[in-house]
C-alpha cells in the first residue's frame, strides 16, 4: 500500500508531514475527508484534526510522530533527517520542542488575526502579536548565527517543521510585517535555504497545494 | 554524574525529566534554581536557557532544554537500562511518540492553564479566572474522554506497556488532582482512574514526590 496522508494543504501540519516524506524521496497520495465525521475519527484521528498518515504497516496522527515515523522508517533514503551525531539529535528533539510551545502558538496568532479580517487586520491585535513573536525570532537569530541549521550543521526535521509556516506568513503578512523576517539576517538566510530544497518545492508545486500562493 | 540539571524538584517540568531519570536508573545532580529571585530570568540564566524557563540539563557537553526533548534523549541515551519507555519495536516507538504528542498538542494547553489558574496563581498572590477554569476544564473533560475509550482498549496510551508518553502526564495531573484537588473528572472515568492512580502508585513517582516535598 502506497502512503497515503489525510489532510488539507491549507494546514502546515499536513504540509510538514508531507514535506518529509517527500525528503525521504517517497511518494504519497493526499486524501481529503472529514475530520469531525465518525469514519475519520473512529479510523484515524480521534481527536478530529489533520493531518493522519497510512501505510500498509501503522496508521498514525500528530504531524511530528507522523515525521519521526517517516524519518526512521526510509533512514538511509533520501535526506537524513534525524541529525548526524548524538549532539544534533538532541538538539533536532529541543528545536522540534520550541516550536511546539514557543513558535508555532504566536505565529498561529499572528495568522488567525490575518484570517479574521484579510484586507485589514486589526492592528490593535497584530501589532503585539508581532513584537511577542519577533522576541522569539531573536532567539532564532542568536542561535542560527552560530549554527547553519537549527540542531547543528545538518538540516533536520527541527527545520522541516517550520518551512511551512513561513510559507504562508509569506503568503499571508503584508509588507511591513514581513520586514520582522528579513531584518533578521541569519533567520532569513535560513529560511530563504530551507524553502529552496527541492523536496519543498515539489510539495508546492502539486497542484492540490494552491492557498498560498502570493498573487 | 552523569547529568547536571538546572530547575526545581517541585516544578511540573523539572519532574518530568527527573521521573525520566528515575525510570531509567541514571545517576543525576540538580542545581535549584530560585524562581522566587527570578534567576531564571537573569542574563547569566538565558545564556543557556533563552526562553527564561526551566530545567535545561548538562549531558557530556552538551547543554540541553525543554523537558519532553530531555525525557526522549534520556530515553535514548540510556535505552538499555531501566523501564522500555519506547517500548521494545519501532511500530511501539511510534505509538509512543504519538501519544507523547497528544500530551503536549491536546493535554498540556488544558492542564497547564488549569494548574497555573487554581494552584500557581493564588500562590502567587492572583486571582484565578473562573471563566478560563470552566472553558479549559471543559477542553480536559474531551480529551479524557477520548483517553477513557483508548484506556478501555490498551493497558497505558501507547500499548500494555507504561512509556514516555504516559510518563509526561504524571505531573501537572499531580498538581491538577492531588494539589487542587480537582480529581473528580478522572475519578468518573474508570479506566482513566485505574490509569491515573497506577502512574502515580509507580517508584519513579514516588520518588519524585518525596525529593519535591509532596510525600505525605
Amino acid at each position: 500500500m502506497a502512503i497515503k496522508i489525510y489532510g488539507s494543504f491549507r494546514s502546515p501540519f499536513a504540509m510538514a508531514a508531507g514535506l518529509a516524506v517527500y525528503e525521504k524521496d517517497q511518494e504519497f497520495e493526499l486524501v481529503t475527508m472529514n475530520m469531525k465525521s465518525p469514519e475519520y475519527m473512529n479510523n484515524f484521528n480521534p481527536f478530529g484534526k489533520i493531518p493522519s498518515y497510512q501505510d500498509e504497516e501503522i496508521i498514525l496522527f500528530e504531524s511530528k510522530a507522523i515525521m519521526r515515523y517517516v524519518a526512521t522508517k526510509f533512514e538511509g533514503q533520501g535526506t537524513p533527517l534525524l541529525g548526524s551525531t548524538v549532539h544534533e539529535q538532541a538538539l533536532c528533539n529541543q528545536w522540534l520542542e520550541v516550536h511546539s510551545h514557543s513558535f508555532t502558538p504566536l505565529i498561529m496568532d499572528i495568522f488567525r488575526t490575518i484570517f479574521r479580517n484579510p484586507e485589514q487586520p486589526d492592528a490593535s491585535v497584530l501589532k503585539p502579536a508581532l513584537e511577542a513573536f519577533e522576541k522569539v525570532l531573536d532567539i532564532y537569530e542568536a542561535r542560527l548565527s552560530a549554527s547553519k541549521y537549527l540542531a547543528g550543521d545538518s538540516y533536520t526535521l527541527a527545520d522541516v517543521a517550520h518551512t511551512p509556516f513561513f510559507y504562508m506568513f509569506n503568503a499571508l503578512a503584508d509588507e511591513g510585517s514581513q520586514k520582522i523576517l528579513t531584518s533578521r539576517k541569519h533567520v532569513y538566510a535560513w529560511i530563504h535555504d530551507i524553502s529552496s530544497r527541492s523536496a519543498w518545492k515539489k510539495l508546492t508545486d502539486r497542484p492540490d497545494n494552491t492557498y498560498y500562493k502570493r498573487s | 554524574m552523569a547529568i547536571k540539571i538546572y530547575g526545581g524538584a517541585k516544578s511540573t517540568c523539572t519532574g518530568r525529566v527527573l521521573i525520566t531519570l528515575f525510570e531509567k536508573e541514571v545517576d543525576y545532580e540538580l542545581v535549584e534554581i530560585d524562581l522566587s529571585k527570578g534567576e531564571h530570568k537573569s542574563p547569566e540564566f538565558l545564556k543557556h536557557q533563552p526562553f527564561g524557563q526551566i530545567p535545561y540539563v548538562v549531558h557530556e557537553g552538551l547543554e540541553l532544554y525543554e523537558s519532553r526533548a530531555i525525557a526522549r534523549s534520556v530515553a535514548e541515551w540510556y535505552a538499555k537500562q531501566g523501564s522500555a519507555l519506547y517500548g521494545s519495536t519501532a511500530h511501539e516507538k511510534a505509538q509512543v511518540e504519538q501519544w507523547l504528542e497528544v500530551e503536549a498538542q491536546n493535554y498540556n494547553p488544558a492542564i497547564s492553564s488549569l494548574v497555573f489558574q487554581l494552584v500557581f496563581a493564588p500562590w502567587f498572590g492572583k486571582t484565578t479566572d473562573e471563566a478560563v477554569v470552566a472553558a479549559q476544564t471543559a477542553k480536559l473533560e474531551s480529551v479524557l474522554d477520548i483517553y477513557e475509550k483508548r484506556l478501555s482498549e490498551k493497558k497505558y496510551l501507547a500499548g500494555d506497556f507504561f512509556s514516555l508518553a504516559d510518563l509526561s502526564h504524571i505531573t501537572y495531573s499531580y498538581y491538577f488532582i492531588k494539589i487542587a484537588g480537582k480529581g473528580a473528572i478522572y475519578d468518573s472515568r474508570p479506566h482513566v482512574k485505574a490509569w491515573i492512580d497506577g502512574i502515580f502508585a509507580r517508584p519513579s513517582t514516588q520518588k519524585w514526590l518525596k525529593l519535591a516535598g509532596f510525600a505525605q
